[in-house]
This record gives C-alpha cells, sequence and structure tokens, in this order.
C-alpha cells in the first residue's frame, strides 16, 4: 500500500513544524526518514498515521483521503510503533499481540480471531514469550514482541519512530533484521524514522533528509548520504566511505561544525 | 531583594506587595473588632473600652467573644503555619492537615469519650481530643517511618486518615441522638461555647509550639531542594522530614482539641501566602501564612455566627467553602502558567 | 479461522478450571457467610428446598440472603468500577473512592435524602440520586486534574473527595437530626437490604458488569497510552468517556445499596490482575472480597454483642484492611 503526502504543512500552535512536504512511498518501499532533533520528522510519522491533522495538505493511503477514513479504518491499514509503550501492570505478549487484531473487532469488540495473533508471535521469533508478563523482558525483546503487534494488526504500512532508540547495538540489528524480513513476509510499506545514518544506509532503500521542515533530500542512500548532507543538515564535519560487503556508504564523522 | 536582582524595577515590581502587610493588618483588626462586637447583644466599639461593669453585654463579651476571638486568631494561625509546614516538607500543595490523620484522630478521641460514657468530664474532652490527634500523627508518623518519598508520606497519611475515620463513623454509629450534638463539632469544626477554661488550656501548647517552629526553618530549606539533593547534602532528609511533620501535628492537635477540624485553613493560608511573595523563601511564607489563617478563620467564624443568625452554622463549613473555590482557583491559575 | 474470546483453544481448559475455581470460591464465601449470621443450621438447610417455610427459614431468607446478595453484588460492581478505573485512568491507585464518584455518589443519596426527593426505602430513587452525586463527583476530579498528570490524579481525587465529604457534612448540618440515618451511606454498610432493594439494583449491576465485560478490548488498547489506543483504532476521548460511563454507573449502583463501601474496588483488580485476570475475575474476586469482610463484620458483631445499634458495619472492616494496604504501598514508593 503507497503513501502520497501532498504540500504538507503542520504547525504547533505558532510555531511551524513541517513546512510544504511532498513525498510519494510506492508499495513495499523501505524508506528512512533522517534529520537532527525537532527538524519534524516524528511529526511527519505522527501525521501519516492520522494521530495529528495537519494545517494544509493531503495524505493518501492506498489512493484514500486520510481524511475520510475513520480512526478504525486507517488502523487496518497502518500499524505505528511509537517510541515507548508505558508499563501497563501484569500485562502479558500474548495479551498485547492480541490488541493487535482491535481494528479488526466484530460487533461489541467482543471476538478476536487468535490464528493470526499466533501467525504473528512466530514471525516475530516471540512464540516462546508468549505468556511471560511484558515487563520482565529486556529492551530488545519487548520491540520484537512490539513488532508482533504491529504484524497481527495485518495492515499494509508499517510506520516506526525511533525502533533502535534505548538499545544495544546487537539489538538494533537485530530489530532492523526483523523489520526487513517482516516486511519481505507480509510486502509491508516501511517508513522508519531512524536516529543512526549508517543503519539507515544498510536498512533502507531510500533515505528522506528533513531539515527545517522540508524534504532536504530524497533518493538512495548512496546519492544521498553526502559530506553535504553531514555539513548542512547535522552539522557535522565527515567523510562518507564506501562499505563494499554491502556495498553502501558509511559516514566517519570528524568534528562539529 | 530578589527583584531587583532579577532586573525589575523595584517599585512596580514591590507597589502591591509592600500594601499588603497593611491590608491584612486592617482587615485582622477589622475582623477582631467585628468579632467583639456584632451578634446579640450588639456591642458598640465604644462600650468595648468602657464598659459598664456586670452588664450582659461586658459578659457576653469578656467570658463569649473575647475568648473565642483570640483562640479564633490562634488556632488560625497554628493552623495556616501547620499547613505551610506540611507543604513545604511534602513538597505538595495537597499535603493538608486534614490527611495526616490528626484532625480525625482528636475526633475519635473525643467521641470515643462521649459514646462510651467514660469516667471524664466534659471539660477534660478538649484535652482527650489533643491526646487523639497526638496519637493520630504518631499513627501516621509510625507508619511513615521507612516511607521513601514524600508521595508516599502523603499516601500513608491519607490512609491513616480514612481508617480513622472509619472508625470514628463505627463509634458514632452506636451514639444516641444526644450524643450527636455533642460531637457534630468534631466533624465540622466550630468555635461555639469556648470560654476562659478552654482558652487557659489551649494557649500553653502554642507557646511551647513557636520555638519549635522557628527550629524547623533550616530543615524546611532544606527539604525544599528535593529528595536527592538534600539527601546528596546528608543522609538525615527522612528525620527532619518526621520532625517538621510533628511540630506541625503539635500545632493541628492543639486546634482541633478544643474546636474540631478547621478544614482547608491549612491549606489555602499558605497557598495564598506562596502566591502574595513567590520570590520569597519559608522565612517570609510563615508569618504570611499564620496572618492569613488567623484572617481566614476569623472571618468564617463571624460568618458562621451571623449568616443564618439566631442559629449557627458550623465554622468548618464556611472554611471548606472559601478554601476550596480559592483553591480550585489558584491551582487552575497555577496549571496554566 | 476460529473465533474466540478465549485465549488460545488449548487455553479452554484452564478457562474452564478458572470458572470452576471462581464458582467454588463463591459458594464457599456465601455458605460462611450463611453460617454466621447466627441463624441455626437447619434453616439455613431448609432453604434448599426451595420454600421458606418456618419462622427461622423466613428470616434467612427475607434478611440472610439478601443481605448475602447485596454484598456480592456491591463487592462485585466495586471490583469491576476498580478495574475500569485504574485502566483508563493509567493509575493503579484510581478506585472509585480515590476519584470523587464513590463520596459523590454517597452526597448524591444523603442530598435527596435530606431534601426530601425519594423516600428512603426507594431503591430507583437511591439510584438516580447516586448516578447524579457519582457524575458530579468524578466531574469535580475531572476538573480539578483536567490537563495534569495523570499520576496526580489520586491526589486530586483525595482532594475532591475531602470537598464531597464537606458537602456531605454541611448536608448533615442542615438536618442534624437525620444523622443516624445517614450514617449507615457514610460507613457503607450491606444490613437491612431487603428483596425490594436488590430486584432494581442486581439488573444495574449485572448489566453494567456486562457492559464493561465487553469493554474489555477496549479497556485493554487503552491502557499503556492515547497514542497506542489511536493507533489500533480507538479515539482515546471516546473511550475514556464510554469506560469512565461505565465505572460511574456501577459505582453508582454499589452505593445506592451499600454506600460508601471503601477500598474494595481499590484492592480487587489489583488482585484480579495479579491473577492474571480481567474484568469478570474482578467481580469474583471484589465480591469474594465484600462477602468475607461482611462475614467478618458479623463476627465482629456477635463479639460485642449488642452494645452496638448497627451492628459492626462492614465499610469499617474494608476501611481499616483497605488502609493497610495502602500504608504498605505508601512504603514501597
Amino acid at each position: 500500500m503507497s503513501v502520497m503526502v501532498q504540500d504538507l504543512h503542520f504547525s504547533y500552535a505558532t510555531r511551524p513544524v513541517l513546512a510544504g512536504i511532498d513525498l510519494t512511498v510506492e508499495a513495499c518501499e523501505f524508506v528512512a526518514l533522517v534529520g537532527v532533533n525537532g527538524c519534524g520528522k516524528s511529526t511527519l510519522l505522527r501525521l501519516i498515521a492520522g494521530l495529528l491533522k495537519p494545517s494544509s495538505g493531503r495524505i493518501l493511503l492506498g489512493g484514500t483521503d486520510l481524511a475520510s477514513l475513520s480512526r478504525r479504518q486507517v488502523a487496518q491499514r497502518l500499524a505505528v510503533l511509537h517510541q515507548t509503550l508505558p508499563p501497563v501492570p501484569a500485562l502479558t505478549v500474548r495479551e498485547l499481540v492480541r490488541q493487535g487484531r482491535y481494528p479488526h473487532r466484530g460487533p461489541l469488540g467482543l471476538l478476536w480471531e487468535s490464528d493470526s495473533m499466533d501467525e504473528a508471535l512466530e514471525l516475530a521469533g516471540v512464540a516462546h514469550l508468549a505468556d511471560r508478563v511484558l515487563d520482565t523482558l529486556s529492551g530488545g525483546e519487548r520491540q520484537r514482541v512490539r513488532l508482533a503487534l504491529a504484524v497481527a494488526q495485518d495492515t499494509g504500512i508499517l510506520l516506526l519512530d525511533e525502533p533502535t532508540a534505548h538499545l544495544d547495538i546487537r539489538h538494533q540489528l537485530e530489530v532492523l533484521e526483523l523489520v526487513r524480513s517482516l516486511r519481505e513476509a507480509r510486502a509491508l510499506t516501511v517508513v522508519t524514522v531512524l536516529h543512526e545514518l549508517d543503519h539507515a544506509a544498510r536498512f533502507a532503500e531510500r533515505i528522506v533528509a528533513l531539515h527545517e521542515g522540508r524534504v532536504w533530500a530524497d533518493g538512495k542512500p548512496t546519492d544521498v548520504i553526502t559530506p553535504q548532507l553531514l555539513a548542512d543538515v547535522f552539522g557535522v564535519a565527515g567523510r562518507v566511505v564506501m562499505d563494499n560487503l554491502h556495498g553502501t556508504p558509511r559516514c566517519l564523522l570528524d568534528a562539529a561544525l | 531583594m530578589r527583584a531587583v536582582l532579577d532586573g525589575r524595577p523595584a517599585d512596580t515590581a514591590g507597589r502591591p506587595f509592600t500594601l499588603a502587610p497593611w491590608v491584612a493588618g486592617l482587615g485582622l483588626a477589622a475582623v477582631t473588632l467585628a468579632g467583639l462586637c456584632l451578634g446579640t447583644p450588639f456591642v458598640s466599639p465604644q462600650d468595648l473600652l468602657s464598659p459598664a461593669p456586670d452588664s450582659i453585654a461586658q459578659i457576653v463579651v469578656w467570658e463569649l467573644r473575647v475568648p473565642r476571638v483570640l483562640i479564633g486568631l490562634l488556632g488560625g494561625a497554628a493552623i495556616g503555619t501547620a499547613g505551610l509546614l506540611l507543604q513545604e516538607s511534602l513538597r505538595n500543595p495537597l499535603a493538608v492537615p486534614e490527611m495526616l490523620g490528626v484532625s480525625t484522630g482528636a475526633a475519635l478521641a473525643v467521641s470515643v469519650c462521649v459514646v462510651w460514657t467514660l469516667p471524664l468530664s466534659p471539660s477534660l474532652y478538649p484535652l482527650a481530643g489533643l491526646l487523639g490527634a497526638a496519637l493520630g500523627g504518631l499513627a501516621t508518623l509510625g507508619a511513615a517511618r521507612s516511607g521513601r518519598s514524600a508521595g508516599g508520606v502523603l499516601l500513608i497519611g491519607a490512609a491513616v486518615s480514612t481508617g480513622i475515620q472509619a472508625l470514628l463513623l463505627a463509634v458514632m454509629a452506636t451514639a444516641d441522638r444526644l450524643q450527636y450534638d455533642m460531637l457534630f463539632r468534631y466533624l465540622v469544626g466550630s468555635l461555639s461555647g469556648l470560654m476562659w477554661e478552654q482558652t487557659a488550656r489551649t494557649l500553653p501548647w502554642f507557646a511551647v509550639a513557636i520555638p519549635l517552629v522557628v527550629l524547623c526553618v533550616p530543615a524546611l530549606a532544606l527539604l525544599r531542594l528535593g529528595d536527592d539533593a538534600a539527601a546528596s547534602l546528608g543522609s538525615r532528609v527522612n528525620r527532619a522530614r518526621l520532625g517538621v511533620l510533628a511540630v506541625a501535628t503539635l500545632l493541628i492537635g492543639a486546634v482541633t482539641g478544643p474546636c474540631g477540624p478547621i478544614a482547608w485553613v491549612g491549606f489555602l493560608a499558605p497557598v495564598v501566602a506562596r502566591r502574595l511573595r513567590p520570590h520569597a523563601g519559608v522565612r517570609s511564607w510563615l508569618p504570611w501564612s499564620a496572618a492569613l489563617g488567623a484572617l481566614v478563620t476569623l472571618t468564617a467564624d463571624v460568618a458562621a455566627r451571623l449568616a443564618f443568625a439566631p442559629v449557627e452554622t458550623p465554622l468548618g463549613a464556611w472554611t471548606a467553602l472559601a478554601g476550596v473555590l480559592a483553591g480550585a482557583v489558584l491551582l487552575r491559575k497555577r496549571a496554566s502558567t | 479461522m476460529t473465533l474466540t474470546t478465549g485465549p488460545a483453544p488449548a487455553g479452554r481448559t484452564a478457562g474452564l478450571s478458572r470458572i470452576a475455581t471462581a464458582a467454588v470460591l463463591l459458594a464457599m464465601v456465601a455458605a460462611l457467610h450463611l453460617l454466621v449470621s447466627g441463624q441455626p443450621l437447619g434453616a439455613i438447610a431448609g432453604l434448599l428446598d426451595g420454600t421458606a417455610d418456618g419462622q427461622a427459614e423466613k428470616i434467612v431468607w427475607e434478611l440472610g440472603v439478601p443481605r448475602l446478595l447485596t454484598a456480592l453484588l456491591t463487592g462485585a460492581a466495586l471490583g469491576v468500577s476498580g478495574y475500569v478505573l485504574q485502566a483508563t485512568l493509567r493509575n493503579s491507585l484510581a478506585a472509585p473512592e480515590f476519584s470523587g464518584v464513590n463520596p459523590g455518589a454517597v452526597l448524591g443519596i444523603l442530598g435527596g435524602l435530606t431534601l426530601g426527593l425519594f423516600p428512603a426505602d426507594s431503591a430507583a430513587g437511591a439510584l438516580l440520586a447516586a448516578l447524579a452525586g457519582g457524575a458530579l463527583g468524578g466531574g469535580v476530579t475531572w476538573l480539578l486534574s483536567a490537563g495534569r498528570d495523570p499520576a496526580n490524579l489520586v491526589v486530586h481525587g483525595l482532594l475532591g473527595s475531602a470537598l464531597l465529604a464537606g458537602l456531605t457534612t454541611m448536608l448533615l448540618a442542615y438536618q442534624p437530626s437525620k444523622f443516624g440515618n445517614a450514617l449507615r451511606w457514610l460507613i457503607g454498610s450491606v444490613e437491612g437490604r431487603v428483596w425490594e432493594h436488590l430486584a432494581f439494583a442486581s439488573w444495574w449491576i449485572a448489566g453494567g458488569i456486562a457492559l464493561a465485560w465487553a469493554c474489555s478490548g477496549l479497556l485493554a488498547v487503552l491502557a499503556p497510552s492515547d497514542d497506542h489506543a489511536a493507533s489500533l483504532g480507538l479515539h482515546p476521548a471516546l473511550g475514556r468517556a464510554i469506560a469512565l460511563t461505565v465505572a460511574i454507573a456501577l459505582t453508582a449502583g454499589a452505593a445506592s445499596l451499600a454506600g460508601a463501601i471503601a477500598f474494595v474496588g481499590l484492592v480487587a483488580p489489583h488482585v484480579a490482575r495479579r491473577l492474571g485476570g480481567r474484568v469478570l475475575t474482578a467481580a469474583v474476586v471484589g465480591a469474594v472480597a465484600l462477602a468475607g469482610a461482611d462475614s467478618l463484620a458479623q463476627l465482629a458483631g456477635h463479639l460485642l454483642n449488642g452494645t452496638h445499634r448497627l451492628g459492626v458495619p462492614t465499610g469499617v472492616i474494608t476501611a481499616l484492611a483497605g488502609s493497610a494496604v495502602l500504608i504498605r504501598l505508601g512504603r514501597s514508593q
């Protein structure tokens, strides 16, 4: 399912955050949003998820205007992994993943299918954790469980807001690899906010760099990740080298400008 | 001083504040005068100074109104002070005396005396109240002994308070109608019927409490920094907090014994004091809380006596009204800024 | 594709054993409750044939059984109401008595009685008054805490409850002669309810619990955060409004039967979650807790034998037990 953003403007009270964003993400594409803190990438994600109302402009999910969809219809098309999931006492993995069926609930919200739920647990590799309490899991396991929830939601689009934050390097890779394999298994369109440029270059097919509320660069990792980007968008002097094993660019950072 | 340091012109920032003491002083004087003069019989201010000896007016003023006004002033001041001590030491504007089990403890002690007809002369009930208040406060302090955070202490206070309240209602459930009337003040708070006898028994407690309150000031300055900062200055945070709570208990108990709980004054006075002097410290808020507490209590008592005369309404109802209304306004304002 | 409300098909036997456990527990606490009522064993057993013949059997049928049912229903209602409040307000201390709902309901009942809006024995009148008061109390708390950290809600709830208690006292000051009657509502007591009271309230409470059960998906989705709920297709504000309405309705139903029973609504949901259960578990735990507390209250009443006009009110037992729990919570903070 494709995502189309047309001339999107947004401001918090009087502070403009997004000043005219145009972006088209094709079905099954893996796009990373990068930029400094406060550049509006999380805001853009929340707008696409329908959690914020744009000041002007349109967002289309698979060709349908987001504004014309109900909350539930949006949730049937698109799953979001927010930065944090606040703790809920005694919530088990199975209970949380089951919530993925909420947008597909029957009348009265009573009947939840459990087949696709088990499938989601398997796909995310957390079936063995199903009866554990969420708060007792490690950070990496929690992220996998939350991805299972997104899979159970059975959507065409997956939005991720810094899925690797607060994880150690092994779990960062593990989570991103899982996202990649889920995308292949379910033909998901993935849009993720990432802080780590190397990760973005490695896992995403396309990188969109946001700067001061606008799209500063948009294209293949090799085209977008340049010393110019590091200097102009991130304020860092650095070099970009090629990682021959993966064929992706890598950043060597030298100094803050 | 702070205003000057902040670079604000001293005269524009200072003007309303330099007026405030005069307004408060005048208000106190006016309410005191009203408390002495108004009512049946009305006694004009001139007659206060040169009373006809042994006239009814003289007896009413001297035997009934003077002790009542005195207790109102001192009791209000004590409750205001206690409220400031609680709010500062628990760092929460909602840490009100009612939530410490102190006022309910007093009420429980007196109810037990009355309902189970213990062999105790009624003139000693205020003393029993004081004892109950101390026990209630001790129960909270004892339960909070190992309480880590200010929030935890508040919760424990609420728990003890609720438990005592339940016991109080259980005792009351066995009372008969005559006894209800006697006990009623301990549910709502009232200054009615206070004479020199009770006043004389209460005053020494205030004399004991005043130096203790002064001793609390440095500890409060420490506690204001927050638990972590205070703890890094020494591990005696909890002990300091318990000490301050004990002094507050003493103050509240001394008032609740004869008057019952005077609701919300302990909340209102410190909050207003802090708004009047937002940049000052505890040292300046303390006298302000005391003065405002006295002002509110005495005003409410005059209203309680006169509003529906000849029937006296409970003092606590009026203070609660004032406290809740003002409190809601103040809290909302603060939330919006 | 199978449609099921339980976890996986494998969990079905577990579900059955849960139901069986709950039934046994309820039966045990019911038997205990009737046994300590002080009526002869024969009279209780005699009821099993379905008819109440003989004086003692009539007493059990007209007083003992309604008292038991009142305790069970009130406890279930409070347990579910607390569960709903804790999930919706994301605060493990949110409970009917801490969110102004319960004190408000009591104020409503007392206000209605004092102003003579409904006769003292009218079940529907008490329920309506409790509903209005509960909504008022919840509203006051909401206003006080709006736009703030939900964790602060409990303190504001206590403040709102104190305010409502103050209003209640003023009401009593207005007519001190009715104080004796008012006490029963203030402390909370399941005594003295008869079949007429139950007939109305039982439908109400059962309906409320069924509604809460139907909302269990909504509650689960709402529990983590507003963003989480919205991403799963639930309008957070709408979901909260629905859940809170159910909670207030249940609390009002409980209050109209038994007045201000404290702490069942706080503790029962904790226990239910600990047991890995949801709405229905909270209902069972609440019912068992209150019936147990009332058995204790009856026992204490026998021990104090006769000095108490009202016996020992159940609310006192729950309040004392609850403050012990709360003190432990405060210490662990």
